[in-house]
């Protein structure tokens, strides 16, 4: 137990030292929500968490699906081989990426939620700081899916194939999950799509509390169904990368 | 075709801690490991010895459970190899692995302290490892042969009772691997085990007390570096026309090891060449085109590697 904290704790400095990822995962989703703000503000809202949720579930799914090239990476340089010489037990080099990546998830949440106090989100109802906090916690809690998703892809796909993997990903729940245009404005049938990605369960989990109203049932569904499905695969996936 | 030159050296070595008995590992079409018996005893030195493709890393991950065998047993420390690394009884260098991006040198061996019950200390690794000036230093920022460096201070940093290292100097230069041998070296004096494998018969020669060569994944010769060189650097080959001469004949002359017939010539090898063509005179008095050469050590070598790796 020792040894697999010694290793998230390794994997923790590691990451928050690297200037690229905390520009990637926590500068450029508030980034882009102050420039989306500046550049149309006087547009209508187009749901009840408005455009601070929309882009909070973004940041999200960047530190959510990071664990995907990060674990592609040692995999195919041969770093989880060399751990896998040491006591160190094999699931903990996973774990510490989920872990690590969750880590990432709340201050990016947090960041554009913060933003959105600052200038004044003109899109949707301004927060109370409860109500900003319940909102950052329950939608910080609703990435863990997508950390599993990421696991799974770093998993599946070595090296460069999971660098791909995780941008195509990211597409998808991007554009298709409810992130880029609510599944209200999609086609019927896109949004039938929309409606079971988790990224439009982070959404609407944002959206409910900025709104006020009580958790959307089939949002928990669908956030759970993912966790348990890619973190089922995932565990299928190491079996297969431990035994050669 | 084995040439066993002490196998009784290694069945009665003290206590065995590493046992190959009877190992296959496939794959695909590719047998890497092809019947494999061996027995490591504690507190030796031992060199694998092949060439490219031996089947020298299918048989380091096999002892360290990273590969499981299609037939046969490995034994570590008497039980799983996987049960042996999880109680850290084992520190490996594998073939180019890589460093985590971001991480310090001194903070990676620190993790693997953490990691192994009864580890060295950080200054004693760092020294061992010859780190101390680089301690602070991001491994991104390293180079080759301080990254090597850093490997064989993770290894050792968890003072395993048996040491593993696969084609450990393969990126260093002459300087470099002179040093490292050298840190080995001070490392085992103290009575630990090491196992390594190499394609560099002078490396094993310097550096081991038992030589175990493979070729094709089979093995072709254990002993002492002496041993092995004699059997290798000690054989002559000699060429006859192969007109009215059978290959059993030759087969049968002392010394012989192995006949082989190309282009109407008939070449064999001979550990004994002075015995082998005595007799071949005395058997064939009309032989023709007679030709004797010394094979030097490396050619030998290779000689002795490509027959256990063409079936």
């Amino acid at each position: 137990m020792t040894g697999s904290l010694a290793y998230l704790w390794l994997e923790a400095k590691r990451q928050w030292r690297n200037r690229e990822i905390l520009i990637f995962r926590l500068g450029l989703p508030t980034a882009i929500y102050l420039i989306l703000n500046a550049a149309n503000g006087d547009t209508p809202p187009t749901s009840s968490g408005g455009r601070m949720v929309a882009i909070a579930a973004l940041a999200a799914v960047i530190s959510g699906l990071a664990a995907g090239p990060s674990l592609g990476d040692e995999r195919a340089n041969g770093w989880l081989r060399q751990l896998r010489t040491t006591p160190l037990r094999p699931s903990a080099a996973v774990a510490a990426k989920i872990v690590v990546a969750m880590s990432f998830a709340l201050p990016a949440i947090a960041l554009v939620a913060a933003a959105a106090g600052l200038v004044g989100d003109n899109q949707g109802t301004a927060l109370g700081w409860a109500e900003s906090i319940k909102l950052v916690g329950l939608m910080w809690l609703a990435t863990t899916p997508i950390t599993a998703i990421g696991a799974l892809i770093g998993l599946t796909f070595g090296g460069e194939a999971a660098h791909g993997a995780t941008t195509l990903a990211f597409v998808v729940l991007w554009l298709a999950g409810g992130i880029f245009t609510p599944p209200s404005q999609m086609p019927d049938a896109l949004a039938a799509v929309a409606r079971t990605l988790p990224s439009y369960g982070v959404v609407q989990i944002g959206e409910s509390v900025a709104g006020g109203f009580s958790l959307s049932a089939s949002a928990v569904v669908v956030l759970a169904a993912w966790t348990v499905g890619a973190g089922a695969l995932a565990a299928l996936a190491w079996r297969r990368v431990v035994t050669r | 075709m084995t040439n066993d030159i002490d196998s009784s050296a290694a069945q009665t070595s003290p206590a065995s801690i590493a046992t190959f008995d009877g190992v296959t590992r496939r794959y695909g079409r590719v047998t890497a490991v092809d019947g494999l018996s061996l027995q490591i005893g504690s507190g030796e030195t031992v060199a694998l010895l092949g060439p490219n493709g031996a089947g020298k890393t299918t048989a380091v991950d096999l002892l360290l459970g990273l590969a499981h065998p299609d037939a046969g047993v490995v034994r570590l420390f008497g039980g799983r190899p996987a049960d042996a690394v999880a109680a850290g009884r084992v520190g490996a260098m594998l073939q180019d692995a890589g460093l985590p991006q971001g991480a310090r040198v001194a903070e990676l061996i620190g993790l693997v302290r953490s990691l192994y019950p009864d580890p060295l200390s950080i200054v004693d690794t760092l020294r061992l490892a010859d780190l101390e000036a680089v301690a602070g230093r991001r491994v991104e920022r390293l180079s080759g042969g301080q990254r090597q460096r850093v490997r064989l201070a993770l290894a050792l940093a968890g003072n395993p009772e048996l040491l593993i290292l696969d084609e450990p100097t393969a990126a260093l230069d002459v300087d470099a691997r002179r040093g490292f041998w050298h840190r080995v070296r001070a490392y085992v004096s103290e009575g630990r085990t090491v196992l390594f494998a190499t394609h560099r018969l002078e490396e094993a020669d310097a550096v081991a007390d038992r030589v175990v060569v493979i070729a094709g994944g089979r093995l072709l010769a254990d002993g002492t570096p002496d041993q092995v060189k004699a059997q290798a650097a000690g054989r002559s080959t000699i060429s006859v026309a192969a007109g009215g001469l059978s290959q059993e004949l030759l087969e049968r002359l002392p010394a012989v090891e192995t006949v082989d017939q190309a282009r109407g010539r008939l070449t064999l090898s001979t550990s004994d060449p002075d015995a082998t063509i005595r007799a071949l005179l005395q058997q064939a008095p009309h032989v023709q085109g007679l030709e004797v050469s010394q094979v030097g050590m490396e050619e030998a070598f290779r000689h002795l590697t490509h027959q256990g790796g063409t079936p």
